[in-house]
């Protein structure tokens, strides 16, 4: 049902809307806000927003009387630049190894591969946890121990890639060229994996987001004040009944992000791919 | 004189493990077992055979792919595998090559000017101003248009992107050219047109041709020599017009009147049975002989070794 859906022309555009305002109110977010984000306004607590009258509180507020449109909006940017850095760093350890490990082979290749391996079937959350506690939770700590999470991903795909490109004619012919090992993977190689990378890439943000959306439900997200969908999701557990409003924006906000990222990964696979294959 | 390019006695063997982890027992592919050849500047020498005959890792061996288990290659005199590193440099830029498959010989990402820089710039020994005159040279020796250069090979058909194959090669004036099979691939229509620029090239740059091929029908008017190989080893090798006026050895009989047969259009069928053996496990003495029309006892058991019927004209059979 889902290829269906997207496959009619034009459709592909609503989750890239979707996305591009995603990526908007993330750069533009603190000067978008109506108010601030920390502002403890005890006297205002969960109040109900625009179907109630309120306008000058869409969205409602939580239990400490901040205004949820504006904590949607800054978390946009801290979800943001959280998957940015994460993916980022993810990418760029996990495309190397699988390059390494997929090009010169023997015992590189077995320590990368043992160390996927380890690395994937490592109890996710549970690490994380331990981590926090130990390392202290922060933004710059969590982005880390998520890249940790998500670079094996890359290093199994690009390897398996890797091997299959080494084998192609133009390749051996660059070797009968005389052309050194790194140019000929900077030249040849590289330049067919991005469409993978792109792929996996859009594909994970996804996945980073509810990760991370997960951990801070756990309590060992990025830690309050800042405002972030995971925890605003969490903070609002125990008001679902009166204050619904307050887990379910930014819940609303998380799905709509990553259904749409999901969809345009899948279509960026199918549009990169075949034209490739060709060849 | 020194001929171009020498192979004495070259053998190139496959390991293959046996099934198994503790298995220490080693059995061997004999790609190539025991080939000896030469070639003499301006001359093209075609290698006929089927596939798995070992044709494609004698050319790996040549362009330093793969290195022989035992033999040697000599280029003008000097054994390739134990050049130092300049002598290299100075061979990869004599000895050239084209593949079979020109979807996938050319690099997707890069634009045509790159792909023929790649064996210059490689080199180290032109500068850039050097490289773009070659560059533009070989084009029109490949009788495309310069503004090929600029773009991509997904734009081009196979029959051109052959000819790109080819001006890359040629970019360093190589004095060989190894062309695997280099118009299997084309449709039949463009196969004539590339082996007549083949043939116009060398004769307007002196250029020694290897033509690896399985069809003796193509590779006629260009061949000044033909050299017959069977699972590693060289049946038969001859100058070109009398080897299709008069094939010796039962086996290039087989395949000449097979190419007859069909109009002198590519056939890859013989009038023999059966199909080439593994060459994991040749048949014992004569390889040939299980698929032999004159097969007499001692091919069973004996191998034939290679005889000079005449100066020129070498054979590999118990009956001559």
């Amino acid at each position: 049902m889902r290829s269906a859906v997207w496959r009619r022309p034009g459709l592909i555009y609503v989750p890239m809307f979707i996305l591009f305002l995603f990526v908007f109110v993330g750069v533009f977010g603190p000067w978008l806000a109506p108010h601030s984000t920390t502002d403890v306004d005890l006297s205002s607590r969960n109040e109900p927003g625009f179907w109630d009258g309120n306008w000058s509180n869409p969205m409602g507020t939580d239990s400490l009387g901040r205004d949820v449109l504006s904590r949607v909006i800054v978390g946009t940017r801290t979800t943001l630049e959280f998957c940015v850095l994460a993916i980022a760093m993810a990418g760029t350890v996990g495309t190397f190894l699988g390059l390494v490990a997929g090009y010169f082979g023997s015992w590189i290749d077995v320590i990368i591969m043992r160390l996927v391996d380890l690395a994937l079937s490592v109890p996710f959350i549970l690490l994380a946890m331990v981590l926090t506690v130990t390392l202290g939770a922060g933004f710059m700590n969590l982005v880390i121990i998520i890249a940790l999470l998500l670079w094996a991903g890359y290093t199994r795909q690009v390897r398996a890639e890797v091997l299959s490109l080494k084998e192609r004619d133009f390749v051996a012919l660059a070797k009968v060229a005389g052309v050194s090992p790194q140019r000929i993977i900077a030249r040849h190689i590289f330049p067919n994996l991005t469409h993978l990378i792109i792929v996996l890439a859009t594909l994970q943000v996804g996945y980073v987001i509810l990760i991370e959306a997960a951990l801070s439900y756990l309590g060992v997200g990025i830690p309050p004040p800042e405002p972030v969908w995971g925890s605003m999701v969490s903070d609002g557990r125990a008001f679902l009944n009166t204050a619904w409003w307050v887990s379910t924006f930014p819940g609303i906000a998380i799905g709509l992000v990553v259904l749409s990222l999901n969809l345009l990964g899948d279509w960026l696979r199918d549009k990169l791919d075949p034209r490739l294959r060709q060849v | 004189m020194n001929a171009l390019l020498e192979i004495q006695n070259l053998k190139k063997y496959f390991p293959v493990r046996k099934r198994g982890i503790f298995s220490r027992e080693v059995r061997w592919v004999k790609a190539v077992d025991g080939l000896s050849f030469h070639i003499d500047e301006g001359q093209t020498f075609s290698v006929v055979g089927e596939s798995g005959c070992g044709k494609t890792t004698l050319s790996k061996m040549i362009l330093l792919l793969e290195e022989p288990t035992e033999g040697t290659v000599l280029f003008q005199g000097n054994d390739i595998n134990r050049m130092n590193r300049g002598q290299i440099k100075k061979y990869r830029n004599a000895v050239q090559t084209v593949f079979q498959d020109p979807y996938g010989s050319l690099s997707p990402r890069l634009r045509v000017r790159s792909i023929v820089d790649e064996p210059l710039h490689a080199s180290g020994l032109y500068t850039k101003e050097e490289r773009r005159e070659r560059i533009k040279r070989a084009l029109e020796e490949v009788n495309m248009d310069q503004d090929a250069m600029n773009r991509y090979p997904h734009e081009f058909s196979g029959g051109q992107r052959q000819r790109v194959a080819l001006a890359r090669a040629l970019s360093t004036r190589p004095s060989l050219i190894v062309l695997d099979e280099p118009v299997s691939a084309l449709d039949v229509s463009v196969r004539a047109n590339v082996m007549n620029l083949l043939k116009d090239l060398q004769e307007g740059l002196g250029l020694a041709y290897l033509l690896i091929a399985h069809d003796l029908a193509t590779v006629r008017h260009m061949s000044h020599r033909i050299g017959v190989m069977y699972l590693g080893r060289m049946v038969e090798e001859a100058p070109s017009e009398e080897f299709y006026s008069q094939p010796l050895h039962p086996y290039s009989q087989a395949l000449l009147a097979a190419a007859a047969s069909r109009g002198g259009l590519d056939c890859d069928a013989s009038l023999l049975e059966g199909e080439i053996p593994s060459p994991l496990d040749p048949p014992p003495g004569c390889h040939f002989h299980p698929r032999c029309p004159r097969v007499m006892d001692i091919c069973r058991k004996v191998a034939p070794v290679s005889k000079n019927v005449d100066s020129n004209h070498m054979v590999s059979c118990h009956l001559y």
